[in-house]
């Protein structure tokens, strides 16, 4: 047990942030099911408002903050030394802390439902109704404080990754060479780097706010509300595609192991990359297109937001041209990783919509975003992180997910998620807000909401069935092997799990493909001047 | 810095240069979290406020504190390898306390005039961002102290070398943001 | 507005269309079969790149001229220097209506048809969305920034609006009405508004109602309950709402008084003669 708290080995911490993030997915979905139950019929009295309020709140920041960051900075930190031939990251006490620090800052934010309540104005918690004249109980307090711990471990963990990537690749490995989701995680750790702080300031302002009556949003005395949501979705909006670039990595390194064929434009698809993070810091206003701010500024905002759309839907003709003229092997990760360009595509349509602002005007703040994002982050990166763990449970415990068990899972999650979100279109459509605990018998809404509720119980059975899945395989799972997929990169070429001492020998690096170029040594990505 | 014959990043990156990128990073962070608790005290200025309550010559004795610090630690981080740079860390940590003491004192004279977080945004503002950075300065006198202590007992090698590298850094920073916080809160409002 | 609505759909379909057939299509021809060798090893193309990155750069860029040209078509002056012809004010977990001969409504809102206003959004407490989705476009009511919208209803009418942005316990019982009727019915109902309501019994006085809401046609003093001069022209449950207005919207800033029976009652009669 001591060595599991004490360790520094990144493989240990990493899982030590997917098994605690797993933890609170489920106290999330928990909280989702508690919602979608109270809104499947109108006017239900199932749960009051105090205790709906607290539960959106709490299922938005669990599994932003406390779900999909640590699954995917888990990912990121026992993959990326693997993957450059490393055998740990720099500043391993400082990844380590990373970790602790996520799981302190999520009780800490759990500890409310004890102390007078848990934060009842939602994830994005806007000023004034944060300040304590509105929100008096402490369940705001516990949720500044606790994201402050949280968001001081993200951080710490990229300017570890940072480190590693930029220093212990192998010999031969350029920037060039390493896979894609390495350069996802590099390109994310600086995000991170450049909007996680955006957040520490606007919660330091409240919480001066709240604790010491300061005046940043009390508009009343001369504050001005509205750099909360200025300094919160500067934070915001690069956050989301800090959920979702590790999530695209994964994808780029599934789709072509299964197509038997190296990703189409490995640079294209690095680059637009780079592209997406230096946009994502000039759209965040369109979180606010329905804020008087003047056309001038919401015009540049929807421009760059529609901007933004041409760099991340390209990557997907690219995942598809992988696949074209390959010789595509459905295992349940790929299954998983096939329905990510499906879904992912619907969400960033939907996206692309607010981005036009008249039509923002009417759908922001419906049920018509909760779709949108669900689509992206769940639909996107739950999807992507459902193949990430298929595809590499085998190379952390050594033994092989089942794969009937794996299918089943598979079809019953896409079929609960597109029941349960894609009707959520609709309902905005139809005029449903968001973050209400109940709504009017009006024509449709009483239908779409219950066939919405009743995907989220089929979807709730497909997760249930993956960690069923999880827990199974660990005990029984068959033997995996080094390399049980046929892959390339420098993972697949040590033991499964790999032994303390990730690598004994690296070989040098001649190309993208490592263990391609090994196994064909005839028709190496060198030869054919392909090897970056 | 990426050739295409790379020998291996390893090579490229001893001990100091990653401690150095490391505290980059951070320094960015900061940078950004400092920035923007900037912009919101620029955005809440009070020239009447900022007149009647702060005192030049307190912000120049603040500024002349930390240049010094920084100063000191310049000269740690550039000495010799047979140089001891104690006496240095010494200064730098005496000076960062100093600072602290004043600051402490600044902060006491204003609310008893009245200037508090609770009397306008203005005063929101400027305690919040004066008093990250004192927590920043705090910080780095601690992990000075914690230098200091570790230096007595191992010699200053090679390692101690990139903490050195880092922390130096890391006060030239928290100089720079008091150069600004001085140039907007003192000498824009009261020149 | 409506074209570019469609607009966005149908472009949003068509490029579905094109990915899922696409998907579908390497799904079905290029399906693993046993024994077969490794497929060509192909790395990229750099037209095909070009290709696909400039007809969406291409496709954006009309669309942001569409979107703009329906933003400009549809947007108010911001600026604040032309006066509206309605102000409301966001509350919680109710809005309020002041009208320019000083009468004001609470919830439900009556304009006249065919006549186009511009109406300012303002809230005193946390930010509230205006938004009566059949009707106008939705606006924030920031605290020290508000927002102007132009209202107007072609047809007669009830237009249910909600609240679109959270704004505490009641957030989802922050719904209003618009009511559209014709001209000459409009001016009648917002002379009648102005006529102060009757006096109140003393049970209503005792009880400390005026405390929060006021009786007189124009009120000019900020009162942190709606209006009662015209009540009972709304629809609402009065005998409830007097009795326990916890159990008609829990979390609401009114409380329940426990009143005894008679004065509810005579409380009760009293409002519904306020018509």
């Amino acid at each position: 047990m001591t060595d599991w708290i004490f360790s520094l080995d990144h493989k240990r911490v990493g899982r030590l942030y997917m098994v605690v993030a797993l933890v609170f997915a489920l106290i999330g979905g928990l909280e989702a099911m508690a919602m979608r139950a109270q809104l499947a019929l109108p006017n239900l009295k199932f749960i009051g408002p105090e205790l709906y309020n607290q539960l959106f709140t709490m299922h938005g920041t669990t599994m932003i903050f406390l779900v999909v960051m640590p699954l995917l900075t888990g990912f990121g930190v026992y993959l990326t030394p693997l993957m450059i031939g490393a055998n740990g990251v720099a500043f391993p006490r400082l990844s380590a802390l990373a970790c602790w620090l996520q799981l302190a800052g999520g009780i800490l934010l759990y500890a409310s439902f004890f102390a007078g309540g848990a934060p009842d104005a939602g994830w994005f918690a806007y000023a004034p109704l944060s300040e304590k004249a509105f929100s008096a109980s402490p369940g705001v307090d516990y949720w500044a404080a606790g994201l402050l711990l949280v968001t001081a471990g993200p951080i710490c963990s990229a300017i570890s990754l940072i480190v590693t990537i930029a220093a212990y690749r192998a010999q031969g490995m350029t920037m060039a060479r390493v896979p894609l989701f390495v350069w996802m995680t590099f390109v994310t750790s600086i995000m991170i780097v450049f909007a996680l702080p955006a957040l520490a300031a606007a919660l330091i302002m409240l919480l001066a706010d709240r604790q010491l009556n300061g005046l940043f949003f009390n508009a009343v005395r001369g504050g001005a509300p509205l750099i909360w949501q200025h300094y919160f979705w500067f934070f915001g909006h690069p956050e989301v595609y800090i959920m979702v670039l590790p999530a695209f990595g994964m994808i780029s390194e599934i789709i072509p192991v299964f197509s038997r064929k190296p990703i189409f434009g490995y640079g294209f698809v690095a680059s637009s990359t780079v592209a997406i993070a230096f946009l994502s810091y000039g759209v965040w206003v369109h979180h606010m297109f329905a804020v008087n701010l003047g056309p001038f500024v919401i015009s540049i905002f929807s421009a760059a937001s529609m901007l933004i759309a041409v760099p991340t839907g390209v990557k997907i003709f690219s995942w598809i041209a992988t696949m074209l003229g390959g010789s595509i092997r459905f295992t349940t990760a790929m299954l998983f990783a096939t329905a990510f360009l499906l879904e992912f595509t619907i969400g960033g349509l939907s996206g692309v919509a607010f981005a036009a602002v008249p039509v923002d005007w009417q759908m922001t703040d419906t049920y018509f975003v909760v779709a949108h994002f669900h689509y992206v982050l769940f639909g996107g990166t739950a999807f992507a992180l459902l193949a990430g763990a298929y595809y590499w449970f085998p190379k952390m415990t050594g033994r092989m997910m089942d794969e009937t068990l794996g299918k089943w899972n598979f079809w019953i999650v896409v079929l609960g998620f597109n029941l349960t979100f894609f009707v959520q279109h609709f309902l905005g459509l139809r005029g449903m807000p968001r973050r209400v605990y109940t709504y009017p018998d009006l024509p449709w809404l009483g239908a779409l909401n219950l066939i919405s509720t009743f995907g989220a119980g089929i979807l709730a059975l497909g997760v249930l069935l993956f960690c069923v899945n999880l827990l199974v395989s660990l005990f029984f799972g068959a033997e995996a092997g080094d390399d049980p997929w046929d892959a390339w990169t420098l993972e697949w070429s040590t033991t499964s799990p790999p032994q303390a001492l990730n690598f004994k020998n690296v070989p040098v690096v001649e190309g993208r493909r490592p263990l391609w170029d090994a196994k064909h040594p005839e028709t190496t990505d060198a030869s054919v001047g392909a090897a970056g | 810095m990426m050739r295409q014959d790379d020998r291996g990043s390893r090579m490229m990156w001893d001990a100091r240069a990653r401690a150095n990128l490391g505290m980059g990073m951070f320094l960015i962070a900061s940078g950004v979290l400092f920035g923007l608790l900037l912009i919101a005290f620029i955005s809440f200025r009070d020239a009447a406020l900022a007149a009647q309550n702060l005192n030049l010559q307190m912000g120049a004795l603040l500024t002349a504190l930390l240049v010094l610090s920084a100063f000191a630690l310049w000269r740690a981080r550039n000495s010799k390898p047979a140089a001891d740079p104690r006496p240095w860390l010494l200064t730098g940590a005496v000076s960062g306390t100093v600072f602290l003491i004043a600051q402490a004192y600044d902060f006491r004279r204003l609310i008893s005039r009245n200037l508090t977080v609770a009397q306008s945004p203005f005063g929101s503002a400027y305690f919040t961002l004066a008093g990250i950075h004192a927590l920043s300065v705090l910080a780095g006198v601690i992990i000075l102290a914690m230098l200091l202590a570790l230096g007595r007992r191992i010699e200053f090698g090679e390692r101690r070398a990139d903490a050195l590298s880092a922390v130096a850094l890391y006060w030239y920073f928290t100089s720079a943001v008091w150069l600004l916080i001085f140039g907007v809160a003192y000498l824009w409002s009261l020149l | 507005m409506a074209a570019l609505f469609f607009g966005i759909l149908i472009l949003a379909a068509l490029i579905f269309a094109v990915v899922a057939g696409l998907v579908i299509y390497a799904i079905l021809r290029y399906r693993a079969r046993a024994g077969a060798a490794a497929p060509r090893q192909t790395f990229g193309s750099r037209r095909m790149e070009i290709v696909w990155t400039a007809l969406p750069l291409l496709i954006v860029c009309g669309l942001f001229v569409l979107s703009a040209r329906t933003m400009a078509s549809i947007e108010a002056p911001q600026n604040g220097l032309r006066a509206p012809e309605l102000v409301i004010v966001g509350r919680q977990w109710w809005w309020e209506a002041r009208y320019s001969n000083g009468a004001m409504a609470a919830n439900e809102i009556h304009i006249p048809v065919g006549r186009k206003l511009l109406v300012r959004v303002e809230s005193p407490d946390v930010i509230h969305d205006f938004w009566v989705p059949e009707l106008a476009r939705k606006i924030d009511a920031v605290p020290g920034t508000p927002g102007y919208i132009w209202l107007e209803a072609d047809h007669a009418g009830t237009y249910l609006g909600a609240c679109a942005e959270f704004c505490g316990a009641q957030h989802a019982g922050h719904r209003f009405q618009v009511i559209a009727e014709p001209e000459a019915a409009f001016d009648k109902w917002l002379a009648a508004q102005a006529v102060d309501g009757a006096a109140p019994p003393p049970a209503y006085l005792a009880n400390k109602c005026a405390d929060c809401h006021s009786v007189a046609g124009v009120e000019t003093r900020i009162m942190k309950g709606p209006t009662l001069a015209h009540v009972a022209s709304r629809t609402i449950d009065l005998a409830r709402w007097v009795r326990t207005p916890q159990a008609v919207k829990p979390g609401v800033l009114m409380p329940d008084a426990h009143l005894s029976e008679a004065d509810a009652i005579a409380i009760t009669e009293y409002l519904s003669s306020l018509k």
